[in-house]
């Protein structure tokens, strides 16, 4: 403890170099907080997708749509709980700009124990007896002041068969998601009626299949069973569990991995100089100082050490402020990547770097002053 | 003059002892290509983004879409009004005198990619007969054309490179059936991200009735406002026409928006965090050379040169590393094949972005060196020469 005073006058012995240098090293973890923390967050996303969902599409991918036909099917395989159809329809309300997203579904009362979504049973059955009937999502429903019996009309790319492009919906109730699914800025509208109102063709298809496995841990064999279910059929499934679906959809922004590693890798390496050729200078400057310390009996172990934790502490004590500033910053970030948070390994590994970065950059002017000699520093003056 | 003269006396003096202060110099230098080479190395994204989507794009091409559409997806058009469009006047004709125009549908497959197996979509394009006279552009690389009234299809250069399965003579089955690889094509910009078949055929399989877009070529790049014009008057359709190139133009600030703001956003906290490396080296340069300077201004030199000399020393310092930052990037990356999401395009440090850069870290040494300069000229000559 009573070296305390002997690192805090080290620090601020020249005021002006001190605060650049930490705010240097502040701005490094700012970055490496936020570039980091996104791609943790990402992670973290990910593993914190449920584990009971799995979601069925055509055996091409999400662009290739199934047939309705395959919904008894999917139901009676062991295993699933519930099945869930979704169908889209995308069409702008009032002007082009303001797209909303319309979900199609089977309005059936097990939509109550859809994960991450909130909807009461009354607004189902209110929607089941409305054939046109849609449920807005609160949001929507607040940013435009949407009540129950209001027509909303969109105007789709997708036509009815009278050939209009233009689909009213009467607003019987409103959902609120407690997860990201998607469906912020949606509405819920009757499956059997954009079924048998459209005219491209796609009749009696569905984009794809929700399914809810009774236990997180039997998804795989439950994949593999609704897959084999329809081998060899003119419509092959593929099974995918939610969280291995999520991840290929994060891969499909680029090798964030690689873009991270070289910012950060590029920005360290910069300033690992730069506090090196800090504490360098310093030492330089405080030869006599340190000269004077070991005449007065502070071994040679001693003044290494003193010299770097007067180092560390500056790099720790910088790397807080500048995560702290990534965290409030962070916020901003999520309008772009839903459900992503910075997790609190990111500020560990950032403590843990700020260390690390402290002891190489301070290694050799440590070692410089350990091997001072009394006689030469003294008599350099 | 004489400051001049002054000034360049000093820019000796500073240069011969610049191996003194190794580590300040060394300390700008790396932090300058840092910065530049991480910039330069962002940007080349949206800059190769933005090249491949605009090569190839004409202004006397023109794109009609359903109204209020807002691309090629949601756009809409019915069978009966693709020959009212091509009868439409400002659209150029062949010696035959048919219009130079035709109608695509578009549907989405999708394929896996060959280095790490991720899926990915991109558009299949079922386009009309006129479409080799509407794009120049277009040529085969490898085997035939497709034909009309048969499952094949020809996929584009980026399409079959970094895509499995996209040989020809290969299977491709989509929404249940399976299409034939025939060709390979190139077209050099957007298009070679994407299959080519007949249209009526992809329509058939994908049970699709109606178009999505026509695309013509124009009489010339001023014929567009009398097409558009022709086209609003017209009672019995409702769509917009757009020309290509501003059609490309704002999906490459789409596509490159992102990626742009990224790489700014990081290029330019770096920066930051570097311009406070470069103003502690330069503290630490004139720091140590006080009683240089105090000597100096006590035999007459000015206060201009020494600022001057301070700044040029700055901006001098910073220039190689910029050089060295501009140089990694273009190794490293210059060429390199990116494929984020279906799409595909090269990343490309161009002259451009290399000045962008040098820019960049000149403006950093100005800020960096404006400080110590100012506390170089405000040296006490006496308190200077006293301090030992």
């Amino acid at each position: 403890m009573k070296y305390v005073p002997l690192i805090w006058s080290g620090i601020w012995r020249k005021r002006g170099r001190s605060i650049l240098i930490m705010l240097q090293v502040l701005i490094a973890f700012l970055l490496f907080g936020l570039l980091q923390g996104m791609k943790s967050g990402i992670d973290q996303a990910i593993a914190e997708t449920r584990a009971d969902i799995l979601i069925v599409h055509g055996r091409q991918g999400m662009a290739e749509s199934l047939p309705l036909a395959h919904l008894p099917g999917i139901r009676a395989i062991p295993g699933v709980k519930a099945v869930y159809i979704q169908n889209f329809l995308v069409g702008a309300y009032q002007k082009p700009t303001q797209q909303i997203l319309a979900d199609a579904i089977d309005p059936n009362p097990t939509w109550a124990q859809y994960p991450g979504l909130v909807v009461s049973k009354a607004d189902l059955e209110a929607m089941t007896r409305t054939r046109t009937g849609a449920l807005a999502s609160v949001t929507l429903a607040r940013k435009y002041s949407w009540k129950v019996g209001d027509r909303i009309p969109l105007k789709s790319g997708l036509r009815q068969k009278d050939g209009s492009s233009d689909w009213t919906f009467e607003i019987v109730g409103t959902f609120a998601e407690t997860e990201h699914l998607g469906l912020d800025e949606a509405i819920l509208i009757n499956n059997g009626y954009l079924n048998e109102a459209r005219a491209d063709g796609g009749q009696n298809t569905v984009h794809h299949y929700i399914v809810l496995a009774d236990d997180p841990r039997q998804v795989s064999a439950v994949a593999q069973a609704i897959d084999d279910h329809f081998a060899n059929s003119v419509d092959e499934t593929r099974t995918e569990p939610l969280r291995e679906y999520a991840q290929s959809s994060f891969q499909s922004l680029g090798d964030l991995n690689f873009v991270v590693r070289s910012v950060v890798g590029a920005v360290f390496f910069a300033l690992l100089f730069a506090v090196g050729a800090m504490m360098m200078q310093s030492l330089h400057e405080r030869t006599p100082e340190l000269a004077v310390l070991k005449t007065l009996g502070f071994s040679d172990h001693k003044i290494f050490w003193i010299i770097l934790l007067e180092t560390s502490v500056l790099c720790v004590v910088a790397a807080l402020l500048g995560l702290g500033c990534a965290a409030l910053i962070f916020p901003l970030a999520r309008s772009y990547l839903h459900g992503v948070s910075m997790p609190y390994t990111v500020l560990a590994a950032g403590i843990g770097l700020a260390v690390v970065l402290a002891l190489i950059s301070a290694a050799l002017p440590a070692w410089r002053g350990m091997r001072l000699q009394v006689a030469e520093a003294l008599a350099a003056r | 003059m004489k400051t001049f003269k002054q000034f360049i006396a000093l820019l000796q003096l500073s240069s011969s002892g610049l191996r003194y202060r190794l580590g300040a110099v060394l300390v700008t230098i790396i932090g300058t290509s840092c910065v530049v080479g991480v910039l330069i190395s962002m940007l080349s994204m949206g800059t190769g983004a933005r090249a491949m989507v605009m090569q190839n794009a004409r202004a006397d091409r023109a794109l009609v879409l359903s109204h209020g559409a807002q691309g090629n997806f949601d756009s809409n058009l019915a069978r009966n009004v693709v020959p009212i469009i091509a009868d439409m006047p400002g659209i150029k004709q062949d010696v035959d005198g048919k219009p130079l125009a035709y109608a695509a549908v578009m549907v989405i497959a999708e394929g896996h990619k060959r280095i790490d197996d991720a899926r990915a979509n991109f558009a299949l394009l079922g386009v009309g007969d006129k479409f080799l006279a509407v794009h120049p552009e277009f040529h085969l690389t490898a085997g035939r054309m497709f034909q009309s009234g048969v499952r094949e299809l020809i996929a584009g250069k980026s399409r079959h490179e970094l895509f499995k399965n996209f040989e020809i003579g290969d299977h491709v089955r989509l929404r249940g059936n399976d299409w034939t690889v025939v060709g390979h094509f190139e077209a050099g910009g957007f298009l070679d991200g994407s299959l080519l078949a007949d249209a009526p055929t992809v329509m058939s399989a994908f049970e699709n009735s109606s178009f999505n877009t026509v695309t013509v070529m124009l009489e010339s790049t001023t014929a567009f406002e009398k097409l558009r014009a022709a086209l609003k008057a017209s009672p019995s359709i409702d769509v917009d026409v757009r020309r290509e190139i501003d059609v490309m133009r704002e999906l490459s600030k789409q596509l490159s928006g992102v990626m742009d703001f990224v790489g700014y956003f990081v290029g330019a906290t770096m920066a930051i965090g570097a311009t406070l490396g470069a103003v502690n080296a330069m503290y630490a340069i004139v720091d140590s050379r006080k009683r240089e300077i105090a000597t100096l201004r006590a035999i007459g030199f000015g206060v201009w040169p020494v600022i001057l000399a301070v700044l040029t020393e700055a901006l001098v310092l910073v220039l190689p590393g910029a050089v060295i930052g501009a140089l990694a990037a273009w190794v490293l990356f210059n060429g390199h094949v990116v494929s984020p999401g279906g799409m595909s395009f090269t990343l490309s440090v161009t002259p451009g972005l290399v000045a962008l850069g040098i820019g960049w870290a000149l403006a950093m040494g100005l800020m960096g060196g404006l400080l110590p300069a100012l506390r170089a000229a405000g040296v006490s000559v006496a308190n200077a020469l006293r301090a030992t």
